[in-house]
């Protein structure tokens, strides 16, 4: 019988078994203790399966050093070898990444961490060794793998991130529909314009000044018509940030927040998740190929309103689906190739007399090719190519606009040291604008030229580069960095200069000093992201925002977090036609440029919401005003007060509950019509419209079928009170959406 | 050999897999509907306004500027509307016919309904008027029925009689709503009888006839009614020469209502509740507020003998 160079428990073949058996082909060596951990950190602990197959063809005993980065759930982020030894290190990478852990806690929370270890390969035997006699002592049981250090990660972000969720927390908050983007409304700074849709005033900022980031790749809008649900399926989104000003260098082109989301890592291990609901239907499944070296990723989500609404509204169509696609590679231990595919559709239109009309119509779709590099274990470079296509069917108008975009970026991050990394990147992205021409107009309607000449035809590129510094030491946290940014379209040029800095002190034990400052530059922007539809010639110039913030962070027991942060944000050249309108102009695209101020205070008190009783209180206190001329008046959306206060308990048995409740201010009263003059001046002290509160419930029933395998109902109700809302003196809803379904996992 | 294998079919995986989920969805169609008629809304003087007009009462009314600041067309919500025209113009009714007000574009059986009212910043200016024209229907100003209004239709014009001539300047600052325009002279129009019928491909026009001369009217229905100067030269009691809104409104209706006041004619006024104004009733007790409220909204004549439903926004100035 051959004892075979040949290990690998995997194969399945009776020799290859025994010989696995006999003689472990690899497994980590047993370890000394390790060190002590600073104090309140806990080290992962390795739970699962911690077999590593001898690589077919390889020879003799070799020792791999991993990095890990285990997420706060357990689950193996990255796995890089300390140095390349093919093709150990690759079969030692790639078992680790399907490892799971007791994830690093500190202070009883769980966190993300970086940890070292070391694997061991033996050569396995020549000849099968005999089997040991009956009664003799089994093989003693695999122990922990070596750790050498332990570095703790996410406790917390950038200085300049406000927040960030978690998809395990974002499933748990009433009235976001498991959806990590829209819980973004429910966090300090951000006041919506109207409650249930997606499009919010982030720190003054307008909706056309927030931009929407997925893996890096640009996105016009997060969410589907209709209050729909994300453009991405939850499962693939591993968490979500809002920086609401001061963000780091790398994100430029938006003069207000921004957010971005990080999807999940690729997970060789086969696993899904799927939801059927009152309105629509999704699934996500992932599995690995070619020995977990490659992982393929399919999902999407379909409505089926369409159905729905023509039980209660026969004339009215409303139809939404998104899909994602990933495929990852590891070409060799330090290259990875993917390609990353998403795109969303909506669809809304009203047959009167026979004839269709459509209402609105978008969809966009991203294709983003990258190779990720890792030099060593300091350096690690992305180069991506991105193409895009962007569609909207023109309100109130019959015709499309589309964006066609091709960009290429390289991003590379570098350790010097410990303290010290050094991070920086460029991009190129090229659009083409280009419209139908509008059928059935007339030629001398001042709207249909000002729309033509704010939205023509033409080619813009955009040039960035930026760069920044990580400064960490043991206290005192520094990220100065920098971008410039090209912009042209069509004849017109214009160039921004962002300089950023961020800090995070430790002033006393769990206290922490938090300041951003920074400058960011943006072109003409609309009342909000339309795909396909952004103005151009750099009408007006490139709108500015100074925006500056100042907080307290203060980890108190019961891993609960407690933030104060003040904000003073100044918008120069804005082009916030949302802000400055009166009732008559909505929509007239007019651009009027204004100056913009915010400030205000946010307080952010937050325990878990996965905890057994976890919950926030997010309260923001501003005031945002805009100056057009000589004439100084609130923005038409400031709202001096927005709280949110939002609660999860576990019920026992496997049922969780929970509420959230949401109350704002009302915006100006905007004076009436005068027989079609200008209304007249507006006031900083001016009458409101009245305030509103909704209350959002969840309660969930989760069966766990297996390790793995759990099936949940789920019952959710935005504004459960049906409370109508005064936009603009308009009362509007009440909006309320229903949600009832069923989801799985594996 | 596998393993270059596997590597192939991983690569064309990752090529087809996002490029085949992107093959598969929907696209934002075209505009596939059928395709729309049109029509055309145009603005022409009445022969009294383009060549002035002689009252019952022998007086020669001669009219030098009939301004409006028109507009902001739609097509209602009973038919397919393609395209509407939300913007306005000011027109000197007078400088010429068939002055263009905009184009509308559906199908089917639609409500047509536009306003007169002062000009936006946006309005475009018809012939003979000018920049200075629009500023000054653009200031607020104050009526007996605004406090604070642009100028949304104007007359001016002259009198004459045995030797005596007048003068007149009637500034209107509320905003008149027209709908359910149809062809039935005087009738009051259901929501059968629409105002035009749009066929596909089929182009029309419409004329609005704006007559002045109805503020002169004794009664607001056209036939039957008699054109009356004297009640107005009678309340020129400054002895000016100018008769004005504020002298209008010093006249009592009830004075004029019996045959003490003059010859002929009666004023025929609803007492208790006049012209219906966002859903609240005016009570008309002034010659100004007759003329005002009852009168100046019969000016719009549809396409010479149809007639339109009307309604007067006040907006937040009235005075009680």
């Amino acid at each position: 019988m051959p004892g075979g160079r040949r290990g690998g428990a995997l194969i399945g073949r009776a020799v290859a078994i025994a010989i696995a058996l006999a003689a472990p082909a690899a497994r980590a060596q047993p370890a000394p203790p390790p060190p002590p951990a600073p104090s309140g950190l806990v080290a992962p602990v390795l739970v699962s399966d911690r077999a590593v197959a001898y690589p077919a063809g390889a020879t003799g005993d070799a020792v791999v050093v991993l990095t890990l980065t285990v997420n706060d759930d357990g689950t193996v982020r990255s796995a890089t070898p300390s140095e390349t030894n093919e093709p150990f290190s690759g079969s030692a990478a790639r078992a680790a990444l399907a490892w799971r852990f007791e994830p690093a806690t500190r202070d009883g929370k769980p966190v993300a961490a970086r940890i070292r270890v070391e694997v061991a390969f033996h050569a396995p035997a020549l000849s099968a060794p005999e089997p040991p006699p009956p009664g003799s002592e089994a093989a003693p049981p695999p122990t922990p793998p070596r750790v050498d250090e332990v570095t703790v990660r996410g406790a917390h972000g950038e200085p300049s991130r406000t927040a960030t969720l978690s998809r395990a927390e974002v499933r748990q908050l009433p009235g976001a529909f498991g959806d990590p983007f829209r819980a973004i409304e429910a966090l300090p700074g951000v006041t919506p314009i109207v409650s249930g849709l997606p499009f919010f005033y982030v720190r003054g900022a307008p909706p056309g000044n927030v931009g929407y980031f997925i893996d890096g790749v640009r996105v016009p809008y997060l969410f589907h018509v209709g209050a729909g649900p994300s453009v991405i399926h939850p499962a693939m989104v591993d968490t979500v940030d809002l920086y609401s000003g001061g963000y780091p260098a790398r994100f430029g082109r938006f003069a207000g927040g921004i957010v971005t989301a990080e999807t999940t890592a690729p997970n060789p291990t086969a696993h899904g998740e799927g939801n059927l609901r009152l309105f629509d239907a999704g699934a996500l499944v992932e599995s690995g190929f070619d020995g977990g070296r490659g992982t393929a990723l399919a999902g999407g989500r379909y409505s089926y309103t369409a159905a729905l609404l023509s039980l209660i509204a026969k004339d009215t169509h409303l139809d939404y689906r998104d899909y994602q696609a990933r495929v990852t590679y590891d070409v060799t231990p330090k290259d990875r190739i993917g390609v990353v595919s998403f795109g969303s559709y909506d669809f809304l239109s009203q047959t009167v007399d026979g004839v269709e009309n459509v209402l609105f119509a978008s969809e966009f779709y991203r294709v983003d090719v990258r190779h990720d590099h890792v030099f060593d274990a300091t350096t690690r470079m992305r180069t991506a190519v991105t193409l895009g296509f962007d569609q909207t069917r023109i309100p109130a108008q019959p015709r499309n606009s589309r964006d066609t975009l091709g960009a290429v970026r390289v991003e590379i991050e570098h350790a010097v040291s410990g303290a010290v990394a050094i991070r920086g990147g460029a991009d190129a992205t090229l659009e083409a604008f280009r419209a139908d021409v509008r059928p059935y107009s007339d030629p001398d309607d001042p709207t249909t030229r000002r729309f033509n000449a704010l939205f023509p035809g033409r080619d813009d590129t955009t040039f960035g580069a930026w760069g920044d510094v990580a400064l960490r030491w043991p206290r005192v946290e520094v990220t100065p960095g920098a971008r410039v940014d090209l912009y042209r379209s069509g004849d017109a040029t214009a160039v921004g200069v962002d300089p950023r800095i961020a800090s995070r002190i430790e002033v006393a034990p769990r206290v922490h000093v938090i300041h951003a400052l920074g400058i960011a530059h943006q072109p003409p922007s609309f009342l909000i992201p339309i795909p396909g539809l952004a103005i151009g010639q750099l009408q007006g110039g490139l709108q500015q925002s100074i925006q500056s913030s100042a907080g307290v962070e203060v980890e108190l027991p019961e891993a609960t977090t407690a933030t104060l942060t003040a904000f003073d944000n100044v918008f120069e050249n804005m082009s916030d036609t949302l802000g400055v309108t009166d009732q008559r102009r909505v929509g007239d695209f007019r651009e009027p440029r204004s100056l913009g101020s915010a400030i205000g205070a946010e307080v952010y008190v937050r325990r878990r919401l996965t905890r057994r009783v976890g919950g926030y209180v997010s309260y923001t206190l501003s005031r945002s005003t805009r100056s057009v001329g000589n004439e100084r008046f609130l923005s038409a959306f400031d709202r001096t007060h927005v709280a949110n206060a939002a609660i999860a308990y576990d019920l026992g048995k496997a049922w969780r509950a929970g509420a959230r409740f949401t109350v704002y201010t009302g915006t100006p009263a905007l004076p009436g019509g005068n027989n079609g003059l200008t209304p007249p001046p507006r006031s900083l002290d001016p009458v409101r419209d009245p305030a509103f509160y909704r209350l959002d419930l969840r309660i969930e029933k989760r069966w766990t079928l297996s390790k793995t395998v759990w099936l949940a109902f789920v019952a959710e109700m935005m504004n459960a009170t049906l409370h109508k809302e005064v936009v603009l003196g308009q009362t509007v809803g009440p909006v309320s959406i229903p949600s009832i379904g069923v989801e799985g996992a594996f | 050999m596998r393993r270059a294998a596997r590597r192939a079919a991983a690569i064309a995986c990752m090529i087809s897999a996002p490029l085949a989920a992107a093959i598969v969805y929907a696209c934002v169609p075209a505009d596939t509907r059928p395709l729309p008629g049109s029509v055309t809304l145009t603005a022409s003087p009445s022969p009294a306004v383009a060549g002035g007009a002689v009252t019952d009462d022998g007086w020669r009314i001669t009219f030098d500027r009939v301004i409006a600041g028109i507009g902001r067309a739609s097509l209602g919500d009973t038919c397919v509307a393609y395209s509407e025209a939300n913007y306005d113009r000011v027109l000197d009714v007078g400088a010429d016919a068939g002055q263009k007000i905009s184009i509308l574009h559906g199908l089917g059986a639609c409500d047509l309904r536009f306003s007169i009212g002062a000009p936006s910043s946006d309005a475009l200016l018809g012939a003979r008027v000018t920049d200075d024209d629009k500023a000054r229907m653009r200031a607020p100003g104050a009526d007996r029925y605004t406090t604070a209004g642009g100028i949304a239709f104007e007359v001016i014009g002259s009198a004459a009689r045995d030797g005596v001539a007048l003068r007149f300047d009637f500034a209107f600052r509320a905003r008149v709503r027209y709908s359910r325009c149809a062809l039935v002279p005087d009738a009051a129009p259901d929501r059968e009888s629409v105002g035009v019928d749009l066929e596909s491909q089929v182009d029309r026009t419409f004329d609005l006839r704006i007559e002045a001369e109805a503020l002169f009217r004794d009664n607001v229905g056209r036939d039957g009614a008699a054109l009356r100067f004297d009640p107005f030269a009678a309340a020129d009691t400054d002895r000016d020469g100018v008769v004005t809104m504020d002298e209008l409104d010093a006249v009592p209706i009830a004075a004029l209502g019996d045959a003490g006041a003059f010859e002929a004619g009666t004023y025929d006024f609803d007492d208790d509740a006049g012209t219906t104004t966002d859903g609240r009733p005016v009570a008309v007790e002034t010659l100004g507020d007759y003329v005002y409220v009852v009168l100046m909204p019969t000016v719009l004549r549809f396409r010479d003998t149809g007639s339109c439903s009307s309604a007067i926004g006040f907006g937040r100035g009235r005075r009680p």
